[in-house]
Formats: structure tokens, sequence, C-alpha cells
């Protein structure tokens, strides 16, 4: 069985396919993204956008970005899909077992400080971008993490392909004496700015509040991209029988086999002579 | 002659002089020239050799995918309480087709089917030491696995290899729970799941698999109508596709059991 941590198995037999052969390397999902993080006077809020690419393609319509590191610390992720979610459910696992060999509960800081540490080991090859999160008992808290393992503490951050379009929005509505309701709507603009002029965002608008001991996650607040206006109405109708068929097989469900008991006098018998 | 070479030599060679080269005349050893030769030729044969070996004569297929060695192509849909799974049939080495049966669709237990596309080694591979797991987890758990759990086995799996992945796109669909509800997931090479509600595809035909999908799909499908229009949907992808086709097989899975179907594609 496997052992824990990364094989590098595969790669020498990967470096001969690939480069000697010429080519190309294979895509990953990506998630272009728009993720934005607000402080207000009582919490933070967090927003991500929800499309998942695969090169030009889009993989994923609706995935989430927004990631549960503890039960009032989350993080928003932008990068290679596999390396945020991977990498936010091990920081999550490591401060759980934290926490309870402490016995206290866990602060925003120490999951910075872990993903910081985790993402500086591998030099920016684990290619996720953080937004994190959270309120623990010194107050609220929110940073943000770079791929190379730096970090910043900001009062309002934007990062993926969509930065630059939300960090408009989030510089012209900010203010250090927001409450709730208006950091909800400037996090939502921010995130529909990125969706409509960034390419690699788009799809619905998750937001996450996070207050002292209160969390609410609004999975697709905001569906008006999702919804195709001009439909067909009638969809199109196979007719049983349409495809033509070669060969049909049916298999029925097995049920597990009981063991019956007339072998075992067989092996009796055998064992007397 | 001699007056004719006599008039040469007054003519020409009183212009022309050679010029006074004071060379002396080298003698090498003859061990010298033997090693001097022998350095020449052994440069004429390595030339040969690299030429031949490490950089060979082939018909130029650069800058193109690996996912396009072996070509597939696979599609899962849900229906009402059903899932289906198709895919083609053609094991072909770049531009050769090779078998026309190699099956890439396998059944974990009675409520989950686990397909992948990709190069073909790896999911050979995969699909042994899945197998190898599955067994374990049987005899450990003394149940079979439930589709949810297999798929998050096999983005562990996947990402373990992160710096050096196997070239797969796997597809898992099951049904889930006492309800059997229908479950579909997809990742990419390093395990990226995602979860959709409808259809999920994969494989070198997946960029006319998901037009023609997003077309043909409807909710709440029964069996029967789930078969016609995922065929539908294959046929019409791996028509598209040079390195999918020459044959395919549907499967769909219901609580009953699993219907396995194979169907005509064009043999090109």
């Amino acid at each position: 069985m496997q052992k824990g941590g990364f094989n590098f198995d595969l790669y020498q037999r990967n470096v001969e396919l690939i480069e000697k052969n010429n080519y190309k390397v294979p895509k990953t999902t990506k998630t272009g993204t728009t993720i934005v993080g607000v402080v207000f006077s009582d919490g933070v809020v967090l927003g991500a956008d929800t499309r998942a690419t695969s090169g030009p393609i889009v993989a994923d319509p609706n995935c989430e970005k927004i990631h549960r590191i503890s039960d009032y610390i989350w993080c928003a992720g932008a990068g290679t899909a596999a390396d945020t979610e991977n990498t936010t459910g091990m920081i999550s696992l490591q401060l759980e077992l934290l926490s309870l060999s402490t016995g206290r509960s866990p602060r925003v800081r120490t999951a910075l400080t872990l993903l910081k540490n985790f993402l500086f080991r591998y030099h920016g090859y684990i290619s996720a971008a953080l937004v994190l999160g959270g309120v623990d008992f010194t107050g609220p808290h929110l940073h943000m993490i770079h791929p190379h393992g730096s970090t910043s503490t900001l009062p309002y951050i934007s990062m993926g392909s969509g930065s630059l379009a939300a960090m408009a929005v989030l510089e012209t509505g900010y203010n250090s004496k927001m409450g709730e309701e208006d950091a909800k709507s400037l996090v939502h603009q921010a995130i529909l700015s990125g969706i409509l002029n960034d390419l690699g965002s788009g799809g619905n608008v998750d937001l996450c509040v996070i207050k002292h001991k209160s969390m609410e996650f609004f999975r697709n607040i905001d569906t008006t991209n999702s919804k195709r206006k001009f439909r067909k109405k009638l969809p199109y109708m196979f007719k049983s029988g349409s495809t033509k068929i070669l060969e049909k097989e049916i298999k029925e469900k097995m049920e597990k086999m009981e063991i019956v008991n007339e072998k075992e006098n067989e092996i009796e018998e055998l064992e007397e002579l | 002659m001699s007056k004719k070479l006599n008039f040469l030599e007054s003519s020409f060679c009183k212009v022309l002089r050679p010029p006074q080269l004071n060379l002396r005349i080298i003698k090498p050893s003859s061990m010298a020239v033997f090693a001097f030769v022998l350095f020449a030729l052994f440069i004429v044969f390595a030339g040969v050799i690299y030429d031949l070996i490490v950089e060979p004569p082939s018909i130029g297929v650069e800058y193109v995918s690996i996912f396009q060695y072996n070509g597939s192509t696979i599609v899962a849909m849900a229906g009402k309480n059903c899932v289906a799974i198709a895919g083609d049939t053609r094991f072909g080495v770049r531009n050769q087709t090779v078998a026309l049966d190699s099956n890439r669709i396998f059944k974990i237990n009675n409520r989950t089917l686990f397909g992948m596309t990709g190069l073909n080694t790896d999911i050979l591979t995969l699909r042994e030491s899945f197998k190898f797991q599955m067994n374990l987890y049987n005899l450990e758990e003394e149940r079979e696995i439930s589709p949810k759990t297999f798929a998050h086995n096999v983005a562990q799996t996947l990402y373990s290899k992160r710096f050096g992945p196997y070239f797969i796109t796997p597809i898992i669909a099951g049904l889930e729970g006492e309800d059997y509800t229908p479950f579909l997931c997809a990742t990419d090479l390093i395990g990226a799941m995602e979860f959709p509600k409808s259809f999920v595809v994969a494989g070198t035909g997946e960029e006319s698999l998901m037009g023609v999908c997003e077309t043909f799909y409807k909710e709440n499908m029964e069996p029967d109508e789930l078969f016609e229009v995922i065929s539908q949907c294959l046929l019409a992808a791996v028509d598209r596709d040079a390195l999918s086709g020459w044959g395919s097989v549907v499967h769909v899975l219901t609580k009953d059991g699993i219907t396995t179907k194979r169907l005509r594609t064009r043999k090109d």
C-alpha cells in the first residue's frame, strides 16, 4: 500500500515520453478565477466565481472554490484546481489535529503559517494562490498567499486572473467603516466585474460571511449568468430503437453467495481416512 | 614537342611563378597516420549512430498531446435512478489501429462503473492497481465501496503522482445510497474532481462530445431513453474524431443490473 506524500516513481518515464518525443504537457484543470476578500466591522466576507477551465474549455461551470479550513476559517483558492483542493484539505486536517492536541480553537494566523510553509517547500510548483479569511478570538483576519509562499495581510484582497477587474471595484467602493450588507454587496459587485470582464472567470457568485462564532455560506447567490435564455423549448426526442445494436448482454445484480454446509462434511470424511 | 613546351615555359612561366614557400617536408610515423585514420573513422561512425538512434528519423508528429498517442473517448450521463457510460473500443498507436476490442470501462461493483481515457499503458496499470485496492477494501470493510468514496480514492491516487502524473482522465459513474441517486464524477490527470449532475465527457473527442451532450441531454430520463441519447451523442462525436471509433460499447446501470450493448460505428 502507498505511504503518504508525493510519489515520484513516474517522473523519469514522463520526462522521456514528453521531452524526447516533443509532446505537449497535458492541460490540468485550472480555476482562472476571481476571488475576493473584504474585512468589515464584525468579520470577513469571502467571494468567488465558479468556473473551472481546462485550456480554453470550461470543464466545470459550477465548481466550489471556497474551501473550509475550520468552522470559522475559510479559504478561497485560485490556480490549479487539484492543488488548491488538496492543499486546503491537508492544512484543514493539520489544523484540526493541532486544535485537538492544544485544546484551543484554531487561529487564522496558524492556518496562514501552515499554508505558507507548505507552499514554500515546493517553491511555487504547487500552483495555489489563496485568500484566507476567518474570525478567531483575536478578531477578524484576512490574508493573501501566493504560490511561492509569500503572504500579505490587507483589509481587502483580490486574486486570480480577474483580480484587476475586482480590485478596481474594491478600490472604488471600500471604506473601513463598512457594515455587513455593504461588504456583501461590494464583494458581489467585485466578483461580478471579474466574471464579466475576465475570460477565465464565469458562472455564478459564491459568498461566505464569517463573523464571531457564525458562518453563512451563500452558494450560487447570483445565477444570472447561468440561465440560458434562448433554449430550444421542445428537446430532441429519440424514439426507442433508433440506435442499431450489434450485441446485447444483461447482467443481473449478483447477490453475495452463502457458504453451503455440505462441503464441510466432505472435508471431515477425508480427514478420517 | 620540346619547342612547344619551351614556348609555354617562356611566356606563361615567366609571369606566373610559384610562390617561394619554405616548407618542411613532414614525414609522420606510421603509428601517427594509423591513429589519425582511426580517429576519423570513429568520428564518422559516432555521427551515424547518433543520427540513427538518438534522433531517429520519424514522421514529424511534434507538439501533439501525449493523450493523442492512443486516443479514446468516454461519456457518462445520469438519468432517473440510472446512469449510462459509453466509450469507443479502438486501441491505436498514433495513426495505426492495432485492436478493435479494447475495453476501457470497468465494473467496480454492482453500483459503480469506472472508465478511463488517455495513455493505454497507464489505463492498464491503474486498472490492476484499483482492482487490488478494491479487493483489499472488500476484505477489510466487508462491504462494497460506494461510488463517491471510490471517486475520492481515484483522486487521491492521481494526486499522489502530482509531479509525475499518470496520463489518464477517469470517469466514475454509479448509483449512490439507498435511493439509488445517480452519481457522476470526472477528474483531470492530477485528481481535481468535478461532480456534475448531467453528464461528463473525457478523451480526444471531448470537445465534440460536450457540444452534442449539451444539446441532447434532458433531465430525468428513463433507462431506454438514456441509452438512445447517450448512444447518439457518442456516435456523433466519434465521427468527428479521427482517433476514436472502430466500435463502441454502452453500459446502462440501474438498480436491477447492468445492460451492455455494442454499437456499430464507422470503421475509419
